[in-house]
């Protein structure tokens, strides 16, 4: 018994992309409004199909759909693979992005060609639930890549600023990471004869260490890009902060989660005895992400620049977990991928909301929203306090297991920098909070009303499962650590 | 009844030879299209004449035919292998898609009866060249596309630049051409026979002085056709000066006759174990994709700049053949269509706007998208797929050739450099691909774009056939790869190739 059909990872991959052209076709007849509700409903779909592999993930540890030959030539299989790992991203990513659907029906209502936007978004988190899933390496580039164009579309259409540059320089940075990474996927069929990730970890125990050592990194070069990790990480604050609001939500809050996953997925597990030699080093790299970001964050002005620095911060905190080597430092960094594409999705939406509201993006220019933005300054406070770590938001447990995981593993300096790195956050973000909804109203934003309700549902969802988590981490637990004890396993063994 | 193995290039020369009477025929009864018609017909039968010989090709692996009637040597010989039909399959695809293109795009050209005369006459002078089974039939068929190609370059005679650019193919190309016939008379001389599979049976496995100078000749020859650098100067004038429908044509099939032949003659006659050509091929291949992909960043006229990505896409397809492995070969047949298809949309939908706005300048071209909404639509999908971004098709062909050049790599380590720098090149090519891409689809429109109208139906047609081709070889490239597999196997199955002449 598998789900709700049997073929639940490939429909809940392929609905939003079937579904993309049937906006597109039909977007100028059924307009704005009801493109969106046929993204929301196309995502919710998928959505629920996800969840609904748990109860067979919870007796049998995973779901394998195969679909047999895809590129006969190569013996390439269409192969997808949902377990504990992927059942937490993928319906992290899912999700959000249904309730950024939803969100952007009021945002983009300034804007133009809707249908397109729309179609693209879809196309979008196709791809990034189909990275999840593919148990093929040449399927999982395939999708890999095919997040790249239509977000590529959404920023450079749809942004503010420069976003022809923007758009490029996002395209161009991903792109080279991905070269890196298709030359490492070739040359591990070079030296195994397969794609197939579950065949992978046996068969690459026989190849040569300095082979195995090339190829991760060549592959780590393409996540790290993804997951932006200083010093690859110049492209996210300026597409991040120039896409239009929900699709920043999407890149920040998930997108840049599918790096977290692949090198959970991929490096750890197929490379096992490889990472353990340079984690220190990447651990090392890893504050330095938390700091640059940290630090950056705090010089920033721009409402949503801020954001996006912050993210760079928080995907460093993950890695740190990750490279941890344990499996209380794992569980967390991948505890800490769900609480932060939860807070930071709902982040980058007050952030939307207020400039909906306002049309100012510039702290500086903003204050007192709380008396006439409540709802949005709420969920703010919320939000930020969770990613700066603060009990008894969902934050604080993770980045406490990610310090544990520090400890545990012996990297004590560097956990300390980490948890000193949490100061800055608190900081910045109650620095942001203070600017934005608190001191004296500017004149001009006297008459500012709260958002439209179809902006503040997503908002509410959000904020009630920042809380939610943080009370009742076990159930978000429930299904991360088991996935961390599963990688482990493969690391201890090796 | 057993059919006519030649039919396939006998009707399309058949309705060559007609064109010119059913316009003469057509101007009589005052309806000029009715030329259109007939050679979109043309296309279309003799394309059903390929599928039945592919049918036989199936069952038999390899067929051949004395196509002057009577043995000679292994003389005038059409020898069929998979390789030939899958070639000859994208050309007559090429062919019949620019067929129904020009219907409304050479409207306001006159010479519809030389125009078409001369399309039909070069397709079947290059499905000859991928029938060949002697060095006579390819250069005979050859001369009928070299010749018809130089004529249809400076179609438009009343301006310089079309002759200009001809003159230039004409004597660039006919040097190519004569070295080609310098190294078949050494050839010739050395063997006493045409016949490719004879001389496999007695060059391939011995190397001497002279079968090598005719190898070098060989490789000149044809890579001038084929545009290797440094043999590459007349392409970037020719392919923008020729109408966009005969550009699709040049760009997107002509230059691959040049690597057809270099395909079959190399693996066939200079068998690559004994003549160690792999590296030295591979290191033009390099400097080929190299200079074609900075070249066409510099461009500022669309159609050049297209040109030019085309000698970096050659680059990569010979790349594929020096590897001169299963998957190099299949991976580089395999681009031939994949790029094939790409180009031609690329260079339809620079006609369209050519059409549209009168202008290849791509300041003049800004925003031209916003108002050309399909064709627009169509040329970000045909870039994309060239860009080599997946799930289009160029990826998947150019993913088997880097993994060939990688497992290549596995036995000598400078392959895995020479993988290294295709990989650079793709990633770099990306650059220029969304430059275009930029200006035609996100700027704000010229004054010049803002009067464009969406391109006539019959043009549009053939844009999205094309576009829908790049799409589904990129979702479901099985059968397509398998297609190309065959070919792959087929030219490099010298034994069954040379039993079925030398027995």
């Amino acid at each position: 018994m598998s789900g709700f059909t049997g073929m639940d990872l490939i429909l809940a991959i392929m609905i939003p992309a079937i579904i993309a052209p049937i906006c597109f076709i039909a977007g100028k007849k059924i307009g704005r409004v009801g493109n969106g509700i046929m993204a929301t409903i196309a995502l919710a779909i998928s959505t629920l199909l996800l969840l609904g592999s748990w109860n067979t993930i919870l007796s049998q540890g995973h779901v394998i759909e195969n679909y047999g030959v895809w590129i006969g030539l190569f013996k390439i299989e269409a192969i997808f693979l949902q377990d504990h790992l992927s059942f937490a991203i993928s319906v992290l990513i899912a999700g959000i992005s249904t309730l950024a659907a939803i969100y952007s029906i009021s945002y983009m209502s300034h804007e133009h060609n809707h249908e397109i936007y729309f179609a693209s978004m879809l196309l979008f988190v196709s791809g990034m639930i189909g990275v999840v899933l593919s148990a093929n390496l040449i399927l999982f580039y395939v999708f890999w890549e095919m997040m790249l164009i239509p977000s590529y579309f959404l920023i450079a259409y749809w942004g503010s600023g420069k976003p022809r540059i923007v758009g490029m320089k996002y395209f161009l940075f991903t792109h080279a990471g991905a070269a890196a990474l298709i030359f490492g996927i070739l040359t591990t069929f070079a030296v195994t004869g397969t794609f197939n990730l579950l065949e992978l970890p046996d068969l690459l125990t026989g190849v040569a260490p300095g082979i195995l050592k090339g190829i991760m990194i060549l592959m780590f070069i393409g996540f790290a890009v993804k997951l932006a990790i200083f010093p690859v990480h110049t492209w996210l604050p300026d597409a991040h902060a120039e896409a239009p609001t929900p699709i920043s939500v999407l890149l920040s809050g998930v997108m840049i989660k599918t790096g977290a996953y692949a090198i959970v997925r991929i490096t750890l597990t197929l490379f096992p005895s490889q990472i353990m030699t340079v984690a220190y080093s990447l651990a090392i790299l890893a504050i330095i992400t938390v700091f640059w970001g940290g630090i950056m964050a705090f010089v920033q002005t721009d409402l949503k620049r801020m954001l996006a620095y912050s993210s760079i911060s928080q995907v460093g905190y993950i890695l740190f977990g990750i490279m941890c080597l344990n499996v209380i430092g794992l569980s967390g960094g991948l505890f800490n991928i769900i609480n932060h594409g939860i807070a930071k999705g709902l982040l980058f939406m007050c952030a939307g909301a207020v400039i909906y509201a306002t049309g100012v993006r510039d702290m500086k220019q903003l204050g007192g929203l709380a008396s006439k933005m409540p709802i949005t300054a709420v969920a703010t406070l919320c939000g930020g306090l969770s990613i700066a770590g603060t009990p008894p938001f969902a934050g604080f447990a993770s980045e406490w297991m990610i310090f544990a995981g520090g400890f545990a593993a012996g990297y004590t300096i560097l956990a300390f920098l980490a948890v000193g790195a949490a100061i800055i956050t608190a900081a910045y973000y109650l620095r942001m909070v203070k600017r934005v909804f608190f001191g004296e109203c500017p004149s001009n934003l006297s008459n500012t009303k709260e958002a439209p309700i179809s902006m503040l549902i997503p908002i509410a969802i959000l904020t009630f499962f920042t809380v939610a988590y943080g009370i009742f981490a076990f159930v978000p637990l429930e299904i991360v650590y088991p996935a961390a004890e599963a990688v482990m396993k493969i690391l201890v063994g090796a | 009844m057993k059919m006519i193995l030649s039919l396939p290039i006998d009707l399309l020369i058949l309705f060559a030879i007609l064109a010119p009477i059913v316009y003469l025929l057509g101007v009589k009864m005052r309806t000029r299209k009715i030329v259109d018609i007939w050679a979109v017909v043309g296309f279309l039968v003799s394309a059903i004449a390929l599928y039945l010989l592919y049918n036989e090709v199936a069952a038999e692996g390899i067929i051949t035919h004395y196509w002057a009637g009577q043995q000679l040597r292994g003389i005038a010989i059409l020898q069929i292998d998979m390789l030939s039909i899958f070639m000859a399959a994208i050309f007559l695809l090429i062919g019949l898609l620019t067929a129904i293109y020009s219907t409304k795009y050479m409207e306001r050209d006159t010479g519809h009866a030389e125009y078409y005369t001369l399309l039909l006459l070069m397709v079947a002078g290059m499905i000859g060249v991928a029938f060949a089974g002697d060095f006579f039939t390819f250069f005979l068929f050859w001369e009928i596309m070299c010749i018809t190609s130089y004529v249809l370059v400076a179609f438009r005679k009343e301006k310089w630049e079309s002759i200009e650019a001809g003159f230039k193919y004409l004597i660039i190309s006919s040097a190519g051409s004569a070295t080609v016939l310098f190294a078949m008379s050494i050839l010739y001389g050395m063997a006493g026979t045409l016949n490719f599979a004879y001389l496999s049976s007695t060059i391939s496995n011995t190397p001497t002085p002279w079968s090598i100078l005719a190898l070098a000749m060989i490789v000149l020859g044809l890579g001038v056709k084929a545009a290797i650098v440094p043999f590459h100067t007349w392409l970037p004038d020719a392919h923008p000066a020729a109408p966009s429908s005969i550009s699709a044509m040049l760009s997107g099939v002509v230059i691959k006759t040049g690597v057809y032949g270099l395909i079959r003659i190399m693996i066939l006659i200079f068998a690559p174990a004994e003549y160690q050509w792999q590296l030295l091929l591979a290191i033009f291949a390099i400097i080929t994709m190299t200079v074609g992909n900075v070249m066409a960043l510099l461009q500022n006229d669309i159609k050049r700049l297209l040109a030019f990505s085309s000698i970096g896409h050659i680059g990569y397809i010979i790349f594929g053949l020096s590897i001169a492995s299963v998957y190099g070969l299949t991976g580089g047949i395999f681009h031939i269509m994949n790029h094939a298809i790409g180009k031609a949309l690329l260079f339809l939908c620079a006609g369209a706007f050519l059409f549209a706005v009168e202008s290849r300048n791509l300041d003049d071209l800004a925003g031209i998208g916003k108002k050309m909404k399909i064709t627009g639509l169509t040329f970000i999908i045909g870039s994309l797929a060239l860009a080599g971004i997946p799930p289009l098709n160029a990826f998947q062909s150019e993913f088997m050739i880097i993994l060939a050049g990688i497992q290549q790599g596995v036995t000598s380590g400078i392959w895995y450099g020479l993988s290294a720098i295709m990989v650079l090149n793709i990633l770099f090519s990306v650059g220029y691909y969304l430059r275009i891409i930029q200006i035609i689809m996100l700027r704000e429109p010229t004054d010049l774009a803002k009067k464009a109208k969406e391109a006539p139906a019959p043009m549009l047609f053939s844009m999205i056939i094309l576009a829908i081709l790049c799409i589904v070889i990129g979702i479901y490239p099985g059968p397509f790869a398998d297609f190309a597999n065959q070919a792959a196997e087929a030219a490099l199955n010298l034994d069954n190739y040379v039993r079925a002449i030398v027995g």
